[in-house]
């Protein structure tokens, strides 16, 4: 279940990213909530999915959930950009435009490592 | 965990709360000016947009370069009580244009506009605060910002457009160097100037002079 809610925060990000891309898109819808609708819709399809449940449940799968978005999210974007475009997607989704980037970002990395042992300590062995 | 539950919407609330401060606009009649309070919005350092400063509660408040702390419906107001005269020419229908060529450019008094900061060295003009990146080498236009008024808009569907890039239907005040129709064809396009502008989230002022 958690690595369900794992996967589906990491892919989220990357969908969103790529959605951000469209300045069309970017220009008239948020894409804040775009995320936040993104990642409750996959973990509900990872969850009520029984074979997809065994094969995204797991810790492998999260490390390459987390790895397959990094580095998506990181070609897209590159460096200077990958400071700002997830965290911006963040304070928009949570629609909280007053909040630093800096503390936003600390925050994603908190949740991404955080998130990766939890589910490596409540996989079943 | 009801306690846990008990101080997230605490904190939730006092962040909300936080924002929650609005501000006025300060009316100079004596010199045609009117001072607006702004935020940086680090975003559109990198990702383009068409909007300059956009009210922060509109619906385009999180897609401008600066947030405005106050309702353009105000600063409709404020222009109108300078003397201004509304251009009111570019309709809905006008925004559809494929191209530059076929589009309109907006009408109204001319309006110029300059940023200030604490540490900002004096008004900086709002053509230094944007960057307009023009497709296939094209020449960089000055900015000819107008008072293009569509106060009707402004007030029934709020999309909080105080100084749009391109001659729009939506803006109290947008620019004539850009015709409608040049966005949809991609010849130019805007984003915040880094190198000038302060860090995201510090609070400029935004004077708005008419020019006479």
């Amino acid at each position: 279940m958690l690595a369900c809610l794992y996967n589906s925060l990491m892919f989220s990000m990357l969908i969103s990213v790529l959605l951000f891309q469209n300045t069309w898109l970017e220009m008239r819808i948020n894409i804040g909530c775009v995320f936040f609708t993104l990642v409750f819709f996959l973990f509900i399809i990872q969850v009520f999915n029984r074979n997809l449940r065994k094969i995204c449940g797991t810790f492998s799968f999260a490390v390459f959930s987390f790895i397959a978005s990094y580095m998506g999210i990181y070609f897209i974007l590159g460096i200077d950009r990958l400071k700002i475009i997830p965290a911006s997607i963040i304070r928009d989704g949570i629609m909280q435009n007053n909040i630093p980037f800096a503390y936003i970002n600390y925050a994603m990395i908190a949740i991404t490592f955080a998130g990766l042992s939890a589910v490596f300590f409540t996989r079943k062995k | 965990m009801k306690k846990l539950l008990l101080f997230a919407a605490l904190v939730f609330v006092l962040v909300s709360t936080a924002y929650a401060e609005e501000l006025s606009l300060i009316v100079n009649k004596e010199k045609g000016e009117i001072i607006i309070p702004a935020e940086v919005n680090g975003k559109y350092f990198v990702t383009p947009t068409k909007h300059a400063l956009s009210y922060y509660k509109g619906g385009n408040g999180p897609k401008s370069i600066m947030r405005a702390l106050v309702s353009e419906i105000d600063y409709y107001n404020a222009l109108a009580e300078l003397g201004a005269i509304p251009g009111d020419n570019i309709k809905a229908e006008d925004m559809k244009a494929k191209s530059s060529a076929e589009g309109k450019s907006t009408e109204g008094d001319k309006l110029s506009a300059f940023v200030t900061w604490e540490g900002s060295n004096g008004e900086i003009p709002l053509d230094d605060v944007v960057v307009s990146e023009v497709a296939n080498g094209g020449k960089v236009r000055p900015i000819d910002l107008r008072f293009s008024g569509n106060f009707e808009f402004a007030k029934r569907s709020r999309p909080g457009c105080f100084i749009c890039l391109d001659s729009c239907s939506a803006g109290i005040s947008t620019n004539a160097a850009w015709p409608t129709g040049a966005l949809n064809n991609r010849e130019v396009s805007f984003h915040g100037n880094s190198k000038v502008l302060p860090p995201d989230g510090t609070r400029v002022n935004v004077i708005v002079r008419l020019v006479k």
